[in-house]
């Protein structure tokens, strides 16, 4: 990612707030949405900046013998959470920390969901080797 | 990234806001309220085409 992206999504983002300080007066629905709309387009320019990023990672775990079932578990918790955290955050912008909480939860529980498969095999092997 | 849309919201929910003044000023209020949840759908079916774009951008570079 360049410098001049990160100062882009700064600029976009002072943008959002100064106007989303205006619409307050106004309405705070109108706020809300503002800076929901910025939020998901800097973390969507993030994460067509990720994409190459991750290629380099996955290029990388290939090349140090790391099993697939690894990256493929830790880059979909990473996505997951991405999403989740970002849901959770705008959620409690918005003054509802119940809906955020649940959320939460529900990234959570996806991210175990994920997770479950590396875990098993982890105990298989431990398994294996306490075996007498 | 498309700036244009934090532009477009923000005149919306200005205007938006000045209309509701003026109808509420004019003792219109259902037409006030009219205005303010129509202004919310059309900003919402904006933001959903740019979630839904996020969504697609996470599940690929993820492999969700």
């Amino acid at each position: 990612m360049s410098a001049g992206i990160v100062l882009a999504i700064a600029v976009c983002a002072l943008c959002a707030a100064v106007f989303g300080a205006i619409l307050k007066r106004g309405g705070k629905e109108y706020a809300i949405l503002l800076s929901t709309a910025a939020a998901v387009l800097i973390t969507a320019c993030v994460a067509e900046e990720l994409a190459p990023l991750v290629q380099q990672i996955t290029a990388l775990s290939v090349a140090g013998g790391l099993p697939g079932l690894c990256l493929s578990v830790l880059l979909k918790a990473a996505g997951l959470t991405i999403l989740g955290q970002l849901a959770v955050h705008l959620c409690r912008d918005a003054g509802e920390s119940a809906l955020a909480y649940g959320v939460e939860l529900a990234a959570q529980t996806a991210v175990l969901t994920v997770a479950i498969p590396l875990f098993t095999r982890l105990l298989e092997y431990l398994g294996e080797i306490l075996q007498p | 990234m498309d700036v244009d849309l934090i532009f477009r919201i923000a005149a919306i929910g200005i205007i938006v806001a000045v209309l509701n003044q003026l109808l509420i000023r004019s003792g219109r209020e259902e037409q006030a309220l009219m205005t303010t949840l129509a202004g919310l759908i059309v900003v919402l079916m904006m933001i959903v085409q740019e979630i839904d774009a996020l969504f697609q951008t996470i599940k690929s570079v993820f492999q969700l």
